[in-house]
């Protein structure tokens, strides 16, 4: 096995929702608790869950948007403190993500101005041309503003912009979810096709079960700050082992009529549990079909089955 | 045969901008017998929201305008009626369930002010007995503890509440149609499974018709008996939901359907696409409005536009493809007129 091209130990983020009276913290919130994962070079690892489950926080904390509150980002066996030209961002909603005042040449060639690259103007221009025709748009899309293209459009932006500075690793935080479902399609062909050619790394970011599984060689499953799953895509997907990822699996409603006898479904009853007052031993005992006592007590522990993970009581 | 519960013939929807008329929807045609889940789907812009607030008499009059067509209900003409007509209906007849249940609700004002108002307006009960049959249909709904939440605001309560709430609201009139506008599309996949599954219990229980409109064709798929697909504002494909998903015979069906990443796939290989943007509906199309993203287009298919074909009972599709003679025919047609 490779060396991994980021390792991540233990990662928590706490935010401070209220401060008391001689400042300080008084309600946290867990955003993310204790995560362990690592991604290889040239691999696709998809990260998924509901909203509110700290994914998106995660990859913040990658690129360093946020500082961890404890654990250790590891880029290529070092620690990774700030913000680095190797790990950059795509962000999901490619109509606020780009500053509406900048032209498409100018947002692109930012990042070759803060990290140094391509020296002279005419140089960085150059680099911007070239940016523009691997995410398939024309050089003379560099003199228009962001709100003259599509969603679509404006999503291929936003890859040339964390393709400008060269990065090696990509955090796709739900990059499709804004985009109609044909437009979809082109971007992560488009992804792909740029995986392929410059050999990059993807943390990818979705809720869309069938699109994670497409794209992804590693997934790896949140809920409420930790992963209670992961493993390679086809295994997990086949035979889920953790009851919140299976009950995620049965709740896809799937394009094919008549065909819902095929699966079982397995229902959740309940709603997510507020962050700030988790439940006690395991958070998903609330809402599990399976719960034991045990489960209302203990949290479980991360068992490892051969190159997979499970967090869960019953395992 | 008896009346359908909606019938929309030729309906032609526009709007005023400074840049000109976007014509967002343009000749759909749809009937919603009793009972029945209809579904609409399509992209973003093709029209969907923009027909379902036309039959709720919703657009706005201010820069909107129905251009043809007809909207009846039960035989009865929707269009062309007074504020105080539509608002004895709206709400009674015909009800509509939101896409986002955060700004749906009225932030200001208790969930049980919200759930009785309607039922005190249109069915003349007291205050004592709407909060009664509130209660009782957040029980239904399988909402937890039902007589508590009536006195709490909006913002208590969580994303798939919300949407219970919304949905007990519109249904307490006990109206014969339910207009569902993306009814999941803010809440999570495991939160969406528990509104479908209630949506598909009140069809049994109280026989209501339904349109259901969605962009995850998956929904529509577990949903509806039948399915109109829109595009740049009409209807390309309509049929049994069946029919339409495993024998789609429109060229935008068919990449759409081929663009989804499936579960069951193992191989790796790219998706397929459907190339280019939707249409920019200031400019009224000529010819089909497919035809510049269509790998099937022809010379004709640029300058005329098809018209609906039936290929066998209940499928309807509007491509040149589907119809030979259908230039020809139209040809003859514009001559004629001339």
């Amino acid at each position: 096995m490779t060396e991994p091209i980021i390792e991540v130990k233990d990662l928590t983020k706490h935010f401070v929702i209220e401060h008391n009276f001689w400042g300080k913290p008084s309600v946290v919130l867990p955003a993310v608790r204790k995560v362990n994962f690592s991604l290889q070079p040239g691999e696709t690892v998809g990260l998924v869950g509901e909203s509110g489950c700290g994914k998106s926080t995660i990859g913040r904390m990658l690129v360093g948007l946020y500082h961890p509150t404890a654990g250790k980002i590891y880029y290529q066996g070092q620690a990774k403190k700030h913000i680095t030209k190797q790990v950059q961002m795509v962000f999901q909603d490619p109509y606020a993500s780009l500053n509406p005042r900048m032209t498409v040449g100018a947002i692109i060639e930012e990042p070759m101005i803060i990290h140094g690259l391509q020296g002279k103007l005419a140089a960085r221009q150059q680099r911007v041309h070239e940016l523009l025709y691997m995410v398939g748009l024309k050089p003379e899309h560099a003199n228009r503003f962001p709100h003259e293209f599509s969603g679509g459009q404006r999503q291929r932006v936003g890859i040339a912009r964390a393709l400008a500075a060269q990065p090696q690793v990509i955090v796709c935080d739900e990059p499709i979810s804004a985009l109609d479902v044909s437009i979809q399609a082109q971007i992560v062909n488009l992804l792909s096709k740029l995986q392929k050619e410059l050999g990059l790394t993807y943390l990818f970011i979705a809720h869309d079960l069938a699109m994670i599984k497409y794209i992804s060689k590693e997934v790896l499953v949140m809920y409420m700050g930790s992963i209670v799953e992961s493993g390679p895509a086809e295994q997990l997907y086949q035979q889920p082992l953790h009851p919140y990822t299976q009950a995620l699996l049965s709740a896809i409603p799937i394009p094919a009529p008549n065909q819902s006898f095929v699966k079982t479904r397995v229902h959740l009853q309940g709603e997510v549990p507020n962050p700030l007052a988790l439940p006690r031993g395991c958070s998903f005992s609330t809402r599990c079909p399976l719960a034991k006592t045990i489960c209302h007590e203990e949290s479980p522990n991360m068992i490892t089955k051969g190159n997979r993970t499970v967090t869960c009581h019953l395992y | 045969m008896n009346i359908p519960v909606i019938n929309v013939e030729n309906l032609a929807v526009g709007f005023r901008t400074y840049r000109g008329t976007v014509h967002a929807v343009r000749d759909v045609s749809f009937t919603l017998n009793k009972g029945e889940i209809f579904g609409i789907v399509g992209e973003s812009g093709c029209g969907k929201s923009v027909t379902a607030n036309a039959i709720m008499g919703l657009l706005p009059a201010r820069n909107s305008f129905v251009a043809s067509g007809k909207i009846e209900l039960e035989g009865f003409s929707l269009l062309g009626r007074t504020k105080s007509e539509m608002e004895a209906i709206r709400g009674n007849e015909i009800s509509m369930i939101f896409q986002d249940p955060m700004t749906s609700l009225n932030p200001v004002l208790t969930i049980g002010t919200q759930l009785t108002e309607g039922l005190i307006r249109h069915k003349q009960v007291s205050r004592n007995e709407a909060t009664k049959l509130a209660i009782e249909m957040l029980e239904k709904l399988g909402m937890p503890f039902p007589d508590k939440r009536m006195h709490t605001y909006a913002h208590a309560l969580s994303g798939g509440l919300r949407q219970r709430v919304v949905i007990a609201m519109a249904l307490l009139c006990n109206p014969k149609v339910l207009l569902a506008d993306e009814p999941t599309t803010a809440l999570d996949v495991t939160i969406q499974a528990q509104i479908l599954e209630l949506l598909k219990e009140i069809r049994e229980k109280f026989t209501t018709s339904m349109v259901l409109i969605s962009h995850d064709l998956g929904i529509i798929a577990e949903m509806c008996d039948r399915v109109a697909v829109m595009y740049a504002g009409q209807i390309v494909e309509q049929g049994l939901t069946a029919d339409v998903f495993y024998h789609p015979q429109h060229p935008y069906t068919q990449g759409l359907l081929a663009s989804l990443p499936r579960l069951t796939d193992d191989k790796r290989q790219e998706l397929n696409v459907i190339h280019g943007q939707p249409p920019d509906l200031l400019k009224y199309p000529e010819g089909c409005a497919f035809s510049p993203r269509c790998k099937y287009a022809m010379k004709g298919c640029q300058i005329f536009a098809p018209v609906a074909s039936t290929l066998h009972q209940n499928h309807y599709v509007c491509c040149h493809l589907c119809q030979q003679n259908n230039i020809q025919t139209e040809g003859m047609r514009r001559e004629a007129s001339r």
